[in-house]
């Protein structure tokens, strides 16, 4: 009997030694993708997050955050009970006086349980990292993490449950400059507001009071809204140049915008042909494909030369409203497989590596940024002396542009973001982004000393009276009323 | 047949995980992404979370290389647009040509000393905190640059490499607080000519010069910097043994201080210095031999609530000052190995563990400072009690912080290791908000118990005031002269709650008609 097992033996440890020894592969998740060292003797969660990270980059940081936040919870109690038992300046209690006493408890009754609700303090670390996985190619990395048993706070799945394929992507067309798309537990969120609301409004819960055409749109909300921002080149637009200083006027890529909506039927969609139909039943539509695009007219023409041809439309499981025409026809294309982001070759590099599930995704080509430049650039206007060589390396910094495939993953014990990137975002981009705001605001008052308006005050050039140079050495306007 | 089965069960099971385990679940089932590998661009990596420990807390490691690239850029840039502010007028003045000058040599001199200090060379950043052992933290903090990248002054000031800690030989059983610190005097004398040379304004070189000269002339401060040892060393010892009392208004009392300095020096060139000034020095020093030792000590002890007669000694390579004989005792029998000193303390040897204790630089506070200083906290707390349900700062775990903390100057950069019963993250946390707080309160506390005693005071004579009134009224209603004296109880009907007491604790004397109530604390009206 006993020799009749032997023989099979070695089948179920060969099984279990392959699903131990064999299965993971380097950097998968696995224990072995954190720095080694004695445990402590106190346990965090450093393992469960730096597994999440990538070793070797620029950046690889840990925090834990369960004692920090213990000692936020701690002075939160206490300043609540400071709150509730504080006297005032005449000396009674902060709560016996009748018209302080509800806001306090009020503003309290908010607080403290939005605070609580909210999962903040369920955070047990946080880790992030940047890596080089090319010289000009940068994943980072931000997990936040919850323990298993802790994580009921709204912060966990308001953006959704777990990563699924990010269908937005079969609609962006290979245009798009910038997309911004995410999860969004609506009702969650509205729940949650509701009952804080409710302690201020002495248990009046609004959404209980609210139209049936609200709950309509609530139950017919797929969870999903975005944004997306193309540019393009054949179709330009042209800018007065009068509004930069400049006497031809400008001309740039055309840009378009559209807002989307996931929806689980047509409740949307009929609501709003209804509305612009204005009670006669939905206006003529343009089919392009099976999408049926349906325009807006404008009150008012545009001062300015560019494709501003509003419409809306619902293509598969998106109700889209569009700044263009030309736009909405192009996603009703990358609906049916032409030319859309996701097989652009710009996007497949940038996206290298990453594994496009997720629960919401920021994009944004290296072109969008060199867009905003030129626009920045125009509304600056012309700086002079050492501000223009500040402004020049900042310049510099955005000359071949930025790109970044950023994607946000709902995981079962915490929060991923993660991404690839031109450049490293947490190295001399900080710096660059910090120099670019100083610029846009000695910018700013520079043209504020400019327009005058704070002549009466002595302007931002030191005391009335102090020579006639004004700051960054631009000439000083005189008021009218002073000519 | 068996071994058929066996071998048909192993390939069997061997392609279902191969095909169902060892799936790549990044490409389709799971949301991970591909793992990625080395660093495509350098950096320090490697060589500094080496120097670190995982799992604990805290753990962080920072390139700084581009960071500091592009901030000296700007840096560099915004100079210009400073200098050009300045000389336009624009910031409020115009500078002169001498001004301009002044400020043109004060740029290039800030701009040699940053160049020369080495900040442009530091590679990376790391920290890392673990709770090594229940209430036991080890905190460190690297700064790296690589061996090829080391000129910059930073790297060699502070000491060139860890050796063992001298002063520690010397240091008391009851040694509270220690520090010592390594600092080539040497290289900066040699260094501070390039600096003054770096302004490109000969005035500025030529006057540098000639305070050189003139310092070497009247201390010899080369010869000085050239006999210093580099390292320079305090201690405060806790005697619990003895205690002196607080001041009344705090009440209490606290273990005898106990203050040591240490210098090493190379030769006797210091040491022979300081025995001139104290020959040619009015305060009376004498020769006197302390534990075999020949030290000078002062005869006529400063008036201070604790023993304060200086001995001053030579120990070994170092030249010792203690602050009164019997410590400078202690010192010797401890460096001796006659007594048990610090090092052999259980305080001591549980932060020690595992930590190696050759450094250029070394601190260490021990839980006899928290004793110490928390009544003293108590008190001002409790003459200025904060809100009910005011946060706790953890005052307490801040008074009984322990450490015991070297600093290394290594071939490749700066690291900084300490054994503490707190956390770094929460250590920053004591330093931001409970040291200001305990700070403020020790400055506040001689001034809040001088106005609690003043209010005790005026709280005190106005009830004297009162007793006097009533005793006008005890005489008007019971037709009684001056010269008579009412009873406490007869005193006591003009009151609501009898009569009244001192808040301080005082005795009255009610006193005849005509005659004023005296307090055995305060006085009576008029008196201060």
């Amino acid at each position: 009997m006993y020799m009749k097992h032997y023989p099979s033996a070695p089948a179920p440890f060969f099984f279990a030694a392959l699903l131990i020894f064999g299965c993971c592969k380097p950097g998968v998740l696995s224990a072995d993708n954190t720095p080694k060292g004695p445990p402590a003797a106190v346990q965090t969660s450093f393992a469960e997050v730096m597994s999440r990270l990538d070793l070797n980059g620029h950046l690889y940081a840990y925090l834990s955050t369960e004692q920090a936040l213990a000692k936020l919870d701690e002075t939160l109690e206490g300043l609540i009970s400071m709150a509730k038992t504080g006297a005032e300046a005449g000396g009674g209690n902060l709560m016996d006086n009748p018209f302080l006493a509800p806001i306090i408890e009020g503003v309290l009754g908010v607080v403290e349980p939005a605070y609580r609700q909210s999962g903040i303090g369920e955070i047990s670390g946080v880790g992030m990292s940047s890596l080089a996985i090319e010289e000009d190619l940068w994943r980072s990395k931000m997990f936040v993490h919850h323990q298993p048993d802790k994580g009921t706070g709204l912060i966990w799945d308001v953006f959704g449950e777990q990563p699924h394929t990010m269908d937005v992507l079969s609609l962006a067309p290979d245009n798009t400059m910038a997309l911004m798309h995410s999860d969004l537990d609506a009702k969650r969120v509205i729940d949650w507001a509701d009952a804080m609301l409710k302690e201020m409004l002495n248990g009046e819960s609004l959404m209980a009071n609210a139209p049936d055409e609200v709950k309509n749109i609530l139950d017919s909300f797929g969870n999903e809204v975005g944004f997306l921002m193309t540019l393009d080149e054949e179709n330009k637009m042209t800018l007065p140049g009068f509004m930069f200083d400049q006497q031809d006027d400008i001309e740039m890529d055309g840009v378009a915008f559209a807002l989307l909506v996931r929806v689980k039927d047509n409740t949307l969609l009929e609501m709003i042909n209804g509305v612009m139909g204005g009670g006669l039943g939905a206006p003529q539509g343009t089919k392009v494909g099976s999408v049926t695009i349906h325009s807006v007219p404008l009150p008012i023409p545009l001062p300015i030369k560019m494709d501003l041809s509003p419409c809306y439309f619902q293509v598969g499981d998106y109700m889209v409203l569009s700044s263009a025409e030309s736009l909405a026809r192009r996603m009703a294309a990358a609906h049916g497989g032409k030319g859309r982001l996701i097989d652009d070759a710009g996007f497949k590099a940038l996206a290298k590596g990453l594994n496009l599930k997720a629960n919401g995704i920021y994009y944004a080509d290296p072109q969008a940024s060199e867009w905003g430049m030129e626009i920045n650039e125009l509304s600056m206007g012309k700086l002079e002396g050492a501000l223009a060589k500040v402004y020049e390396i900042y310049e510099e910094s955005l000359k071949e542009g930025i790109g970044m495939v950023s994607l946000f993953k709902v995981e079962e014990d915490g929060l991923l973001i993660e991404g690839n990137s031109t450049v490293n975002p947490y190295g001399g981009n900080i710096v660059h982004s910090i120099a670019g705001v100083g610029v846009a605001v000695a910018s700013s008052l520079n043209d504020l000393q400019q327009s005058g308006m704070f002549e009466d005050l002595g302007g931002f050039g030191g005391p009335p009276g102090f020579g006639d140079d004004s700051d960054f050495d631009l000439p000083r306007v005189t008021p009218p009323d002073e000519e | 047949m068996k071994t058929k089965n066996t071998i048909l069960t192993t390939i069997t099971a061997g392609v279902f995980v191969a095909l169902v385990g060892c799936g790549d679940t990044s490409s389709d089932g799971g949301s991970s992404s591909a793992p990625a590998g080395p660093s495509a661009v350098k950096n320090s990596f490697a060589e500094v979370s080496a120097k670190l420990d995982p799992n604990g807390s805290l753990y962080l490691y920072y390139s700084t290389e581009d960071v500091i690239e592009t901030v000296e850029e700007y840096t560099d840039a915004l100079i210009g647009f400073a200098k050009e502010t300045a000389g336009s007028g624009a910031a409020g003045f115009r500078p002169g040509p001498q001004e301009q000058a002044m400020i043109d040599s004060g740029t290039k001199v800030g701009k040699a000393f940053y160049d020369q200090l080495g900040i442009s060379e530091i590679s990376g950043v790391g920290m890392s905190s673990i709770e090594f052992e229940k209430g036991l933290h080890r905190n460190k903090t690297v700064i790296h640059h690589f061996p090829d990248k080391s000129t910059g002054k930073l790297w060699s000031l502070f000491g060139s490499e860890p050796h063992e800690i001298g002063m520690l030989k010397m240091l008391p059983a009851d040694t509270a607080l220690a520090l010592s610190h390594e600092f080539n005097a040497k290289a900066l004398m040699e260094w501070l000519p390039e600096l003054a040379k770096a302004s490109g304004d000969e005035a500025i070189e030529a006057q540098f010069d000639q305070a050189m000269q003139m310092a070497n002339m009247m201390i010899g401060i080369r010869d000085l910097t050239g006999s210093f040892g580099n390292q320079v060393g305090l201690f405060v010892t806790l005697d619990t043994a003895n205690t002196i009392p607080l001041p009344p208004e705090m009440g209490g009392e606290i273990p005898t201080p106990g203050l040591g300095l240490v210098m090493k020096v190379k030769d006797d060139k210091i040491a022979d210095m300081i025995l001139i000034a104290l020959e040619t020095s009015p305060v009376p020093f004498e020769k006197q031999s302390i534990e075999g030792i020949e030290a000078h000590v002062l005869t006529e002890p400063a008036p201070t609530p604790f023993p304060l007669a200086p001995a001053l000694f030579k120990l070994d390579d170092h030249i010792v000052a203690a602050s009164n004989s019997k410590l400078a005792a202690k010192i010797i029998a401890t460096h001796r190995g006659d007594e048990a000193g610090l090092t052999s303390t259980d305080e001591f040897q549980r932060l020690a563990k595992g930590l190696d204790l050759k450094g250029n630089h070394f601190f260490f506070v021990g839980e006899l400072i928290g004793k110490t200083v928390a009544p003293i906290m108590d008190a001002a707390m409790e003459a200025q009690p904060l809100p009910p349900g005011f946060p706790d700062f953890d005052l307490e775990a801040a008074y009984n912080m322990q450490t015991l903390g070297l600093v290394r100057v290594e071939a490749d950069g700066i690291v900084f290791e300490n054994h503490s019963t707190s956390g770094l993250v929460n250590s920053v946390a004591i330093q931001a908000g409970v040291v200001p707080v305990a700070v403020g309160a020790g400055m506040l506390l001689p001034a809040l118990a001088k106005s609690k005693t003043e209010a005790q005071r005026i709280a005190c004579h106005a009830q004297l005031k009162q007793i006097d009134g009533s005793k006008e009224m005890w005489a008007t209603q019971e037709k009684r002269a001056d010269g008579d004296t009412p009873s406490e109880a007869q005193v006591g009907e003009y009151f609501k709650d009898g009569m009244p007491s001192c808040p301080e604790g005082g005795t009255y004397t009610i006193g005849a008609v005509g005659q004023k109530a005296t307090c055995s604390t305060h006085g009576s009206m008029g008196q201060e």
